[in-house]
């Protein structure tokens, strides 16, 4: 039984806790939109979530990853507060794909290895019938959490707008 | 609009519209007895493999007469042809072409159905862990630990106002449309419930506790452990279960919040019942 507690990192100050605290939000929140999780990959500081779009007339699936760059200790805390990665990755699907499609796809695969990062700009990538729109925002994860119904409205406004950017970005990319 | 060769006599493909409804696919005698039985009418729209469009048969009398029949009285000249008709709704193709198309379609979309079978089954565990997530975060709790590896999934929630905390451990066991089309979609269900205790040898006691749970090598159902930890000095108690995850998540992704939020509540409280009997 020793082993099934030692699973988990023991944290006693909710500091260390809270990107797991605001993931559950998102979950809880994309999950009542209609958005419910497929996939996770939980891990000390990054937890990774799919979600399956099958409502939406156009996107397959939407990623978000948080992303806890500063760690988890008291005094990174204190010095550069709580800041994460907010990755948020839409996916559309394609029923057909063709040789077209795969020079499309070297074309991007190759736009990417040249494409210095930047923080906020949309990211396309395509995979044989799928194709990817992805960005990341820098968040402060004190603004959202343990704040009420407030913060976790205030989170889930920023992953809509998101959301809305990124399938006008994908529109183009879908095949009836 | 002149037509594509004609096919032959023992060929069974053409098709006519009669009265607001497809008959056929009838050979080209066959036609001929039937227009002369009463039983299909000349301003019927008729179509075989080749066609661009449906078209009444009054308009191409050499159809009748290629198979042996007389031209069909021409009266007065034929009604427009259905629009909506034919074609599109009783799925007679336009042409072999289009035919070929959609059946095509129907092959590539007919995979994705199943694959999305597939995946439904493998990840109905990750859906039900979004659906534990909501439910307990609706009962006043908080995440505060998700280790996942896909299969097996470890969740621990701490409700902050009472230090209260729930700890959750699923292993999917029918992750194979097979075994969940025959066993239905079980999964095995470690719930714990846990206290701060705040002296220390009640821990301690707990700790005994866990020393003799140690013994249970294949926990069964109903099997309650103990566990203590020294270092946030919380005891926990767990218990071993099977799960039906399709008593809560349908194929449709619709999932029964109620009915799970009980199931969680249900199990807390025996748990809470018990610790608190064993070590408060």
């Amino acid at each position: 039984m020793f082993n099934f507690i030692t699973k988990f990192a023991h944290k006693s100050e909710i500091r260390e806790s809270k990107d797991e605290i605001l993931i559950g939000e998102i979950v809880r929140a994309m999950g009542r939109q209609g958005y419910p999780s497929i996939a996770y990959q939980a891990h000390d500081d990054r937890q990774r979530v799919r979600f399956y779009a099958h409502k939406d007339p156009l996107l397959h699936s939407i990623y978000i990853t948080l992303d806890r760059k500063t760690g988890s200790g008291m005094i990174s805390a204190a010095l550069i507060g709580s800041k994460a990665t907010l990755q948020i990755s839409a996916e559309i699907k394609n029923l057909l794909t063709d040789p077209d499609d795969l020079v499309n796809m070297f074309k991007t695969d190759l736009a990417n290895m040249f494409k210095v990062p930047v923080i906020g700009g949309i990211k396309l990538n395509h995979e044989m019938n799928s194709v990817f729109a992805s960005v990341t925002k820098i968040i402060e994860i004190d603004n959202y959490v343990l704040k009420g119904d407030a913060g976790t409205q205030g989170l889930m406004d920023i992953i809509s707008q998101t959301v809305s950017e990124l399938r006008e970005k994908l529109k183009p990319y879908k095949r009836a | 609009m002149s037509l594509p060769e004609l096919p032959a006599s023992d060929q069974s493909v053409i098709h006519v519209h009669h009265q607001g409804q497809n008959t056929g696919p009838f050979t080209g005698p066959e036609i001929v007895a039937k227009l002369n039985s009463g039983e299909l009418d000349s301003n019927d729209p008729f179509w075989f493999p080749g066609m661009q469009n449906w078209v009444p048969l009054a308009q191409h009398p050499e159809v009748t007469k290629h198979y042996g029949g007389g031209a069909p009285a021409a009266g007065s000249p034929p009604p427009p042809v259905p629009q909506a008709a034919p074609a599109a709704s009783a799925g007679v193709p336009q042409n072999e072409d289009d035919r070929l198309d959609a059946l095509f379609g129907t092959l590539i979309k007919k995979s994705w159905n199943y694959l999305d079978e597939q995946n439904f089954a493998t990840q109905i565990d990750e859906i039900f862990l979004g659906a534990v997530i909501t439910s307990t975060l609706d009962a006043g709790y908080n995440l505060i630990d998700l280790t996942s590896d896909g299969t097996h999934h470890y969740l621990r929630f701490e409700n902050f106002e009472d230090g209260s905390r729930t700890i959750f451990r699923l292993n999917h066991l029918t992750g194979d449309q097979v075994y969940a089309k025959v066993l239905g979609q079980k999964a095995n269900v470690v719930l714990g419930y846990g206290e701060k205790v705040g002296n220390i040898s009640k821990v301690l006691s707990a700790l005994k506790a866990e020393l003799k749970s140690s013994f249970i090598l294949n926990p069964e159902p109903g099997s309650i452990v103990v566990d203590g930890d020294l270092t946030s000095g919380y005891v926990y108690c767990q218990v071993d279960m099977f799960w039906s995850l399709d008593d809560i998540i349908s194929r449709d992704y619709s999932i029964d919040y109620s009915k799970l939020a009980d199931w969680i509540r249900a199990s807390n409280h025996a748990l809470r019942k018990y610790l608190r009997g064993r070590f408060m």
